[in-house]
């Protein structure tokens, strides 16, 4: 696949691996996280892709390029917040979610059900 | 679980020191290297050959475009607020000249008091309106939102007909009071009865998912689907159902059942149902 990066985007850079296009994983990427903290509370960076490609079998991976840059965003705008504690010798970031995001994370996966309903019948798919 | 040791960790300190980057996010790229180094230990890689995996995963311009982004997104608003405060300024500056000269300035000050009191009414004024308006304003994105919520709900509608070659508005028995046609009383009809012969199959309306499916007293074999937007459709009166098991999902046009005349039926038919929010609706 040709993964052509724009250098005007700050998150466009990274090329994605697993089975979806860059496109779709960017797109989809703050629900999928939203997601992940409300059903683990709360995960560090790495375990954040370590879930998504175990829940997916590798189909979905959230790049690092597109991950932490958005982590960043969520704390600016007081979705998520962090601490950090000792694990296995070195400082870990703990992200969690809060009572904003967990609105934020309800209202996405609403928009993105009937998205995907929509989608559904735009492209033809509702008849297997 | 393979943990690196302290030596080990320093080394991937001293690959990302000197680099320029943001502290914060140095830590957490240590944490996230060191990770992948004890994912690739665990699975049976040295740590040589782990290592210089690492390197060609992260080489140096990477964690540097990585680090400039989010750089860009910590100081992103302290830059916007620097904007602002320059077009606050520019402004200022502008408008400057536009200050009453020294001679108005003396008139002003002669008729200070009635002025001071004539700008204090027309500055409340002023003020009443601007709520009143946004007020109004709010009244209004309320209402339209309202109304677009109400349009998409709509959309939602399940509209098909779930027999092929058989409209809606074909039905032998319409939406509404009708004469019952066992009991011969006047009673509430929740649906239509679209007539067809034994075993004609029967299709899903839209997307949903199985809440019912099995004998249910008068209404016969029924089964019963879950829509988006709160609605409901049910189909009763058949002769069988698709083996299907209560929560499967289901696609429109997707065969469910057959028609038959179980239950309360004078004749093959099928009695077809639109509920919103559990309340019968005309399917039309």
């Amino acid at each position: 696949m040709n993964h052509n990066a724009s250098n005007f985007d700050v998150l466009d850079f990274d090329v994605y691996c697993g089975m979806f296009s860059k496109e779709l994983v960017k797109g989809t990427l703050r629900i999928v996280v939203l997601r992940l903290l409300e059903r683990e509370g709360r995960m560090y960076g790495y375990q954040m892709n370590k879930r998504a490609k175990e829940l997916t079998d590798g189909n979905y991976q959230l790049s690092e390029g597109a991950l932490y840059p958005l982590l960043q965003k969520m704390v600016q705008q007081g979705l998520v917040t962090t601490e950090t504690e000792q694990a296995n010798g070195r400082p870990r970031k703990y992200y969690s979610i809060t009572e904003k995001g967990l609105e934020a994370a309800r209202q996405k996966r609403l928009e993105f059900e009937h998205f995907a309903f929509t989608m559904r019948r735009l492209l033809d798919l509702q008849t297997k | 679980m393979a943990s690196l040791s302290t030596e080990q960790i320093d080394q991937v300190i001293d690959y990302l020191a000197n680099r320029n980057l943001d502290g914060d996010f140095r830590e957490e790229l240590v944490d996230q290297i060191c990770c992948e180094l004890e994912a690739a230990l665990v699975a049976g890689q040295a740590f040589n050959e782990a290592w210089s995996d690492m390197q060609s995963r992260w080489p140096p311009a990477r964690i540097k475009k990585l680090n400039n982004s989010i750089q860009f997104i910590k100081f992103k608003p302290m830059l916007i607020k620097i904007t602002a405060a320059a077009a606050a300024l520019a402004g200022l500056i502008w408008l400057l000249p536009g200050l009453p000269a020294e001679s108005e300035t003396i008139v002003y000050a002669e008729k200070n008091e009635s002025t001071e009191v004539q700008i204090k009414d027309e500055s409340a004024a002023i003020s009443n309106t601007t709520d009143e308006m946004q007020n109004n304003l709010r009244e209004l994105q309320m209402r339209n939102m309202r109304f677009t919520g109400a349009i998409r709900q709509d959309i939602l509608k399940p509209r098909l007909s779930p027999l092929k070659g058989v409209a809606l508005v074909d039905a032998h028995s319409g939406f509404g009071i009708r004469k019952h046609p066992i009991s011969g009383e006047m009673l509430m009809h929740n649906g239509i009865d679209l007539v067809a012969p034994l075993g004609t199959p029967v299709f899903a309306t839209a997307d949903g998912v199985v809440v019912f499916a099995g004998p249910n007293g008068a209404n016969g074999i029924q089964v019963r689907i879950n829509h988006q937007g709160g609605y409901t459709t049910v189909y009763n009166h058949l002769q069988s159902h698709e083996n299907l098991i209560v929560g499967q999902p289901i696609f429109e046009g997707a065969q469910i059942a057959k028609v038959g005349s179980t239950g309360a039926s004078t004749g093959p038919h099928l009695h077809y149902e639109v509920r919103k929010n559990d309340e019968a609706i005309n399917p039309c």
